[in-house]
């Protein structure tokens, strides 16, 4: 009868195995112990300790690591296998081989990481030399190199250089622009790390470090979001030495100075803080080195990223660096005074110092004629207005303040509001949020189907919830020139920040009207009237008012006569007080 | 409060704000009262007194280079003096802050929020003013540089747009309620020109202190002009007899006019600005307030004071009861206290400073002589 019973049980009844596997990632030492004892030790214990080991482990491990390379090959080769998880890291390449120097062989052996290193070069430039048997190897002359020789007395003096064999192979085996040599196990990695082939060889505790940097990268192309019409088409790659290079192509001057950083204690993350000598102004560009260069974090991977760690506010939604992806706009701003920095692995280069006037400029400006550059930039301070307002002002007037409205068109407003259902504040947050969603599904979507979706979004759904009657016509209306007016902005950072803060000034519009929107406006004001880049006010040059700067209107090229006054830069001047020479005949220079 | 050394124009824009708030709200209804439809000539005569005052303070404040009022009470009469003439100031910043957000608060609530009570609309005011204070004196005084820039446009625009109905004979007769209302009584409304008040702290707060001259003159002068534009077109749009209304004339007369026919009520646009140009006002009083409280006390950082001033300025706020309190209030204790603390206490201060400085130099004079 119990049988029948327990049967019956376990048929209907489902009992959970409490076997089920469960995983939680350990957090101390005890927990990992605790996972180690209950899922028995694992094949690859040495290396997730690595990971999972207090920073104390760590650092007590790094402390007792030998630091220098030692004379023995077999012993390095050990130790850089370990490094290197050689047994599962499956691009780690080592190749050891026989070299032949001055007739007499040594075992050796090259490291590097497949895939950022160049192998034809490692073919023909590396291996070659250093294995074939030529001549150059296999002579064997003397064995030490008189340097200079004097008799005196009938006793000759001879200086001699004794044979070195790092020299020899250095100055002739390596037919190479860039090898350094190495004796320190960190420096040993750090090149192996950023693409170069390292040379153990036996009996000597010296390393050759030698680039053969040979990355798939992208090409030189277009910037994608910063295009103009006049102006270069370069845009900046991910890779550091490119984008130096183009920024050098734009200002030939011995004068601009690129100094190398890393960042992150795990990543060592180039960086390039680049700046004029001469024009930058000192403080700025250490205040800068000492930002960049006093991060605490273990890796570092884009532009993004450094400039939420190095700006003076990261409370503040607002840019405070101009990040671009242009060399000639980071050369404009080098020329300025100003200091760029550039990530490797990211085609954005920053800016510092960043004002407001920065983010309603676009590159294009100093391509067109001062009025043009000028109509460009109202319209874009009027896109910025728009964008942060429009939404809370019309919530705000068919809330509160209906007077402002002409009759005819409130008849109008009144009647079009007349079979939506909903009030007026989840209308526009529904037509807001809709709108946001169409441009965020634009943008994640693939290429080919991102502009349907954008279509189908603004024409199709638009049009649908005006049928419905769950919006009103004028509210497309608003939201679409809303929506272009924050496409109309140049910063993304900036356009950004418009849309978060357009969503508070609908609800104060809604809650208060114009008082409401006066706070919002106030406390807005207030921020950014506080708030500094790298030392600059973020307003200038109107607040404080400073002379000697462009402010919202460009003047014409040839008034454009000094620099920034706020960058304090060394070189006020940019250009002469006449500036076109050759109007006044009696100074023009015929260039003979 | 960290002192924020200001430049010329945030000098000019601190001073000025305080003329034009009273301007846009109450100032322009006490000059009709006084004389009529000859209130512009009125403007006009109180602009001259304060210019001439200007010129005696500028003239006062030559020997005390980088002082402000309590400096120089203190070389006057030490401590005990420097402390009266404080807490007098803090009182009046507190009178005139608390009665202009009454004002505009009552406004707002009549025009817009007649179903939310006073005190609540007060309490927005003041919530903002207490932020800013709490970011800091330096932030206050750049955004009143924005805010001023705009109002001072706000007010140009409404000059031209109210042109178009200008009335040439609501200036007469020319003499308005006579001579004697004019230049005697209406003397009195030299209070308009309460921005006095600033210039007196405003001496060490400046980064070049050979600028206060210059900043002096510019601020009175914009200062003036817009009083005697903002008079006159009141005049010229419609009769001087604006008090049956209990709103702000200049609202009034914005709500006149039309921009073409599709703006034809734009108060609310006007509104707007003079919302931003009150928050700022009060942010401005409570600094000031803070600064003197500082300076007197000695405290190293007064900004904690701002809580107890906002408060100060809150019930103070709400103390009128009816309208008739609170027009007494407004046109009879600011304006004689204005007139008392600002055109003779402190000027009076200044000239036993004068005094004092030029006895202390002939006795050094003396001795050396008596040395040789």
């Amino acid at each position: 009868m119990e049988a029948l019973k327990n049967f019956f049980k376990n048929f209907f009844n489902y009992e959970n195995d409490d076997k089920l596997y469960h995983f939680e990632i350990p957090e101390t030492q005890e927990e990992k112990d605790a996972f180690d004892n209950s899922n028995g030790s694992s094949g690859n214990n040495s290396n997730s300790s690595n990971l999972t080991g207090s920073q104390d482990q760590q650092d007590s491990k790094t402390k007792s690591e030998p630091t220098n390379v030692f004379p023995s090959l077999n012993i390095n080769l050990e130790f850089m296998k370990a490094k290197y998880n050689t047994s599962i890291n499956s691009d780690i390449v080592i190749r050891e081989f026989t070299l032949t120097a001055r007739n007499k062989q040594f075992s050796a052996f090259l490291m590097y990481i497949d895939g950022m290193v160049d192998s034809k070069m490692i073919n023909d430039f590396v291996l070659q030399p250093l294995m074939l048997k030529n001549r150059a190897n296999l002579f064997d002359g003397e064995q030490s190199k008189v340097v200079s020789e004097a008799v005196t007395n009938n006793i000759t003096v001879r200086k001699v250089k004794r044979f070195d064999l790092v020299d020899y192979i250095f100055n002739s085996l390596m037919p190479q622009n860039s090898v350094e040599k190495v004796n320190k196990f960190e420096e040993v990695c750090i090149g192996i790390n950023a693409g170069n082939c390292v040379l153990f060889i036996d009996t000597i505790p010296t390393v050759f470090n030698i680039e053969v940097k040979g990355f798939k990268q992208r090409s030189v192309e277009k910037p994608e979001n910063e295009m103009v019409i006049r102006g270069s088409q370069e845009g900046f790659t991910e890779v550091i030495r490119t984008n130096t290079s183009l920024i050098r192509k734009c200002i030939n001057n011995e004068n601009l100075i690129i100094e190398s950083t890393n960042v992150g204690k795990l990543s060592r993350t180039p960086c390039a803080i680049c700046y004029i000598n001469g024009i930058a102004n000192d403080a700025l560009v250490n205040e800068v080195k000492n930002r960049v260069n006093n991060l605490d974090i273990d890796y570092l991977t884009s532009s993004g990223q450094l400039e939420q760690l190095i700006e003076d506010n990261g409370n503040i939604s607002l840019p405070q660096l101009i990040a671009t992806e242009r060399p000639d706009k980071a050369s404009n701003f080098l020329m300025e005074g100003r200091v760029v920095i550039i990530v490797n692995g990211s085609p954005y280069s920053l800016v510092a110092p960043a004002t407001f006037m920065d983010f309603i400029t676009s590159p294009e400006d100093t391509n067109l004629k001062y009025q043009f550059a000028n109509m460009l930039k109202i319209l874009r301070v009027l896109a910025v207005f728009i964008a942060l307002l429009l939404p809370g002002f019309y919530i705000a007037i068919t809330s509160f303040h209906q007077e402002l409205i002409p009759t005819e068109l409130l008849f109008s407003i009144v009647a079009s509001r007349e079979s939506v259902p909903f009030p007026i504040l989840f209308e526009i947050l529904m037509m807001e949020i809709s709108f946001e969603l169409i441009r965020e599904a634009g943008l994640r979507a693939p290429s080919t189907i991102g502009p349907t979706v954008g279509i189908i979004g603004a024409i199709i759904i638009g049009q649908a919830a005006v049928d419905a009657n769950l919006v009103s016509p004028l509210l497309i209306i608003i939201i679409a020139i809303t929506g272009l007016a924050s496409f109309a902005i140049t910063d993304f950072s900036f356009s950004f920040y418009c849309r978060l803060l357009r969503f508070v000034y609908i609800l104060l519009g809604y809650f208060m009207g114009f008082l409401g929107i006066c706070i919002g406006l106030f406390v807005q004001l207030l921020i950014i009237c506080n708030l500094k880049s790298f030392g600059a006010p973020y307003l200038q040059p109107y607040v404080p008012v400073t002379t000697n700067y462009r402010g919202l209107l460009f003047s014409p090229a040839w008034k454009r006569e000094n620099r920034a006054d706020f960058l304090n830069v060394k070189r006020q001047k940019r250009q002469g007080k006449i500036s076109m020479k050759w109007k006044n005949s009696n100074n023009v220079d015929n260039g003979g | 409060m960290d002192l924020y050394k200001v430049g010329k124009i945030e000098a000019i824009a601190l001073v000025v704000i305080v003329m034009l708030n009273h301007l846009v709200l109450n100032l322009p209804k006490i000059f009709f009262n006084t004389a009529g439809c000859a209130a512009w000539i009125n403007a006009i005569f109180v602009f001259a007194i304060a210019l001439i005052f200007l010129f005696i303070i500028l003239k006062l404040f030559k020997n005390f280079n980088g002082m402000d009022i309590l400096d120089v009470s203190y070389f006057v009469g030490g401590n005990t003096l420097k402390n009266i003439i404080g807490f007098l100031f803090i009182a009046f910043f507190m009178l005139i802050a608390s009665a202009l957000l009454r004002d505009f608060s009552r406004s707002l609530n009549i025009i817009y929020f007649r179903n939310i009570p006073i005190y609540l609309v007060i309490i927005v005011f003041l919530l903002v003013a207490l932020l800013a204070n709490r970011i800091g004196s330096n932030v206050i005084i750049k955004t009143t540089t924005i805010i001023t820039t705009i109002v001072l446009i706000n007010l140009g625009v409404t000059f031209f747009l109210t042109a178009p109905q200008f009335e040439f004979n609501n200036i007469f007769p020319i003499l308005g309620k006579g001579a004697k209302e004019i230049f005697l009584s209406g003397s009195t409304n030299i209070f308009a020109f309460s921005g006095f008040c600033v210039l007196y702290f405003i001496m060490p707060m400046l980064k070049s202190s050979k600028e206060f001259n210059k900043i002096a003159i510019w601020s009175i002068v914009i200062s003036g002009i817009y009083l005697v534009f903002c008079i006159l077109s009141l005049l010229l749009s419609f009769s001087y007899v604006v008090d049956a209304y209990d709103l702000s004339p200049m609202y009034l007369i914005i709500r006149t006019t039309q921009f073409g026919k599709f703006l034809q009520r734009p108060e609310s646009l006007f509104m707007f600005f003079w919302i931003l140009s009150l928050m700022s006002y009060v942010s401005i009083c409570i600094m000031f307030s803070c600064n003197i409280f500082q300076k007197i006390t000695n405290t190293r950082k007064s900004q904690v004071m701002a809580y107890f001033f906002t408060s100060l300025l809150y019930f103070g706020a709400l103390i009128p009861r009816n309208i008739s309190q609170f027009k007494f209030i407004e046109d009879v204790i600011y304006k004689y206290f204005s007139i008392i603390l600002i055109f003779f206490i402190s000027m009076g201060i200044l000239i036993l400073a004068n005094l004092k400085y030029h006895r202390k130099n002939m006795k050094l004079e003396g001795r050396k002589l008596n040395e040789k």
